[in-house]
């Protein structure tokens, strides 16, 4: 039985991940703060039910989800599938890829971290549709497995996946208008990748 | 969460394919959020390790994740940490 001590000690080092989270999907800072309280509150009422050496972090993760799709989904306008623009697999690697070809000797890292300021790259994870956000969100910034986050969102592995792949794409896309309205790219959209042919599949 | 029943169904396994830059082109992603046997994560490490365009597409999204990940860092406020801890009587 998990008791007030443990709580303490284990959920509340889990904080600035929960507050970060909770920023992107309700991507304004009041709302985040009621947020992650009303998930703390909730987590610290139910426990008693919390089987010890399971994972609390995704079980945090999961009440905070949830309680966002509850309060929050209906308050906010969403994005829905269809604003979720459907791109080729590795578009912005290819795209970028020109640009790379033109300045020689630079890492990825550099060209990344030149190319895209903070605000536009967490503009683009807040612009796609919740689910996709969600997804997102749970693998790239918080490094869930799979497995993990279908239980998180109660959702098969493959809905995971295909989440994922969709809105990863969509990013891409995002972070590629960025960069182009800023006039940081090559006109020219030829892929230089174009060796290995895409096909990588869908799989929702 | 491990000790849950796995009750979401599952995908098929990730497999190799023969044509080592399709494999890893088509697992780019699950090599990236290590979803990969080890066995199969090592076949494709070997095979980026000589050929340059898997391992520069692996480099770019590699880094393309480490900076969604650093951009995304948030400090929760402190005010936001005492009023939970004490709300709760912690």
């Amino acid at each position: 039985m998990a008791d007030q001590a443990t709580f303490a000690e284990q959920a509340m080092p889990l904080m600035d991940g929960l507050y970060g989270a909770a920023l992107r999907m309700t991507r304004k800072p009041a709302d985040a703060e009621d947020l992650v309280q009303e998930t703390y509150l909730k987590a610290y009422r139910g426990f008693g039910g919390f089987k010890e050496g399971t994972n609390l972090k995704a079980w945090m993760y999961r009440i905070l989800t949830n309680s966002y799709i509850n309060i929050y989904r209906r308050k906010q306008r969403q994005p829905d599938e269809s604003d979720l623009g459907d791109v080729e697999d590795l578009y912005l690697y290819r795209r970028l890829g020109g640009l790379e070809g033109a300045r020689h000797g630079r890492s990825a890292e550099d060209l990344l971290m030149d190319t895209f300021s903070e605000i536009e790259v967490t503009d683009a994870l807040e612009a796609l549709p919740e689910p996709y956000r969600i997804a997102v969100l749970l693998a790239d910034v918080e490094e869930f497995s799979y497995k993990e986050i279908a239980e998180i969102l109660d959702v098969p592995i493959g809905t995971v996946m295909s989440r994922l792949h969709r809105g990863r794409k969509a990013m891409q896309k995002s972070l590629y208008e960025f960069a182009k309205s800023r006039g940081l790219l090559p006109r020219n959209d030829k892929a230089p990748d174009a060796s290995v042919e895409n096909e990588v599949s869908e799989d929702e | 969460m491990s000790e849950t029943p796995d009750t979401h169904g599952s995908m098929p396994e990730p497999r190799l394919g023969g044509d080592p830059c399709l494999d890893a082109l088509n697992l780019l992603y699950h090599y990236l959020d290590n979803e990969l046997t080890d066995e199969i994560r090592i076949t494709i490490t070997t095979h980026m390790q000589c050929c340059d365009p898997c391992l520069s597409r692996y480099e770019f999204h590699t880094e393309l994740h480490a900076v969604l990940r650093r951009r995304s860092v948030q400090q929760v406020p402190e005010s936001l940490r005492d009023k939970i801890a004490k709300e709760l009587g912690l």
